[in-house]
């Protein structure tokens, strides 16, 4: 299982590369859009996590670019809105995410889940 | 101010402070989710030691400093939020404009960052330069300005703010390397704002700089 992490906090998606590295799981990271569509032409990669509010490119609108181009790739958005509904209302979308910070636990819980195709659990 | 301009002034004001918190909140989770992770690295390092090989006490002194200074940012933006919170507290007060502009930044800072672009504070000289007015409408006129700067820029500007006494007004200005100004569009809030203050905003060296001047308010 490859993983891409984006979000432009370098001292986050380092650390969780790390510890998903440490859990035999391969995650690279990138801090920003256009470095993750690079790494995504480089290496496929079966699963994105995505922060919604990045400078420059969002990360639903690049969600939009990494879903158009391998629509294989499943995603997690994280997410800095203090509640579901306060994030559902901001995005008008369902999509699959968690509230920052993150449980760990949570986010290899919904790893599993999008990897195996199990139905998608919100919060 | 009549009856119809208190609630339209009331209206904006509050989706203002609600625009500030909302941003704030934002800006503390960020740091909290990296203190999160930061501290969950240092607990699996901890585990694998256990198991096999020591722990690296650089390794571990690294990220000990990285959540100690997650935890400094964060304490500045809460203590500046603190500051602005009690902006409403008093009508009228003396605001050091030294402090209230690097309050200001503090708390703003992420809404030019999700832009891509930068907000410093640039004061050569940091001297006590109080002005006598209402720091609440004050900080919505700073905001009238800077949400006025970002929405004409583009990623990678960086926006300077300095302030300046000139006799008994105070001046903040905000400036950038490109010709981005502009004049701010006409606003009935920004026309109501600038007359309770006795302000005035100026577009001025070829579009690269708003001067935002405000007199003292007479008790």
């Amino acid at each position: 299982m490859k993983i891409l992490l984006v979000d432009d906090e370098i001292e986050l998606v380092s650390a969780m590369s790390e510890r998903l590295g440490l859990r035999g799981i391969e995650a690279d990271f990138a801090t920003n859009a256009i470095q993750a569509l690079q790494m995504a032409g480089e290496k496929k990669y079966d699963l994105a996590v995505l922060d919604v509010k990045m400078p420059g490119i969002s990360g639903l609108d690049l969600w939009k670019l990494l879903k158009e181009q391998y629509p294989e790739m499943k995603f997690i958005f994280l997410t800095g809105h203090t509640s579901q509904d306060d994030f559902k209302a901001g995005t008008k979308t369902g999509h699959n995410y968690l509230l920052k910070p993150i449980s760990f636990d949570a986010l290899l819980e919904r790893i599993n889940q999008s990897i195996s195709g199990s139905p998608e659990r919100e919060g | 101010m009549n009856k119809e301009e208190w609630e339209k002034c009331y209206a904006r004001g509050l989706a203002f402070f609600g625009r500030i918190s909302a941003n704030v909140s934002h800006e503390i989770k960020n740091h909290l989710a990296v203190i999160n992770e930061l501290g969950g690295l240092l607990q699996d390092l901890s585990i694998m030691a256990q198991k096999k090989d020591g722990l690296d006490p650089d390794r571990v002194d690294r990220l000990a400093g990285n959540i100690t200074a997650q935890v400094s940012q964060s304490d500045k933006i809460v203590r500046a939020f603190n500051y602005f919170s009690h902006s409403v507290d008093r009508t009228q007060t003396s605001v050091d404009l030294d402090e209230f502009a690097e309050i200001m930044v503090t708390i703003t800072r992420r809404l030019a960052a999700v832009k891509g672009m930068e907000l410093v504070y640039n004061q050569e000289k940091r001297q006590h330069s109080p002005v006598f007015t209402n720091p609440f409408l004050l900080e919505q006129l700073y905001h009238f300005c800077l949400e006025h700067i970002i929405a004409q820029g583009k990623s990678g500007l960086i926006i300077s703010l300095r302030i300046a006494k000139e006799g008994t007004k105070g001046k903040l200005s905000f400036s950038c390397p490109e010709p981005v100004m502009g004049n701010i569009p006409e606003d009935d809030y920004l026309d109501l704002l600038n007359q309770e203050l006795k302000a005035s905003i100026e577009c001025g060296r070829d579009k690269r700089e708003l001067v935002l001047t405000i007199e003292p308010l007479s008790f």
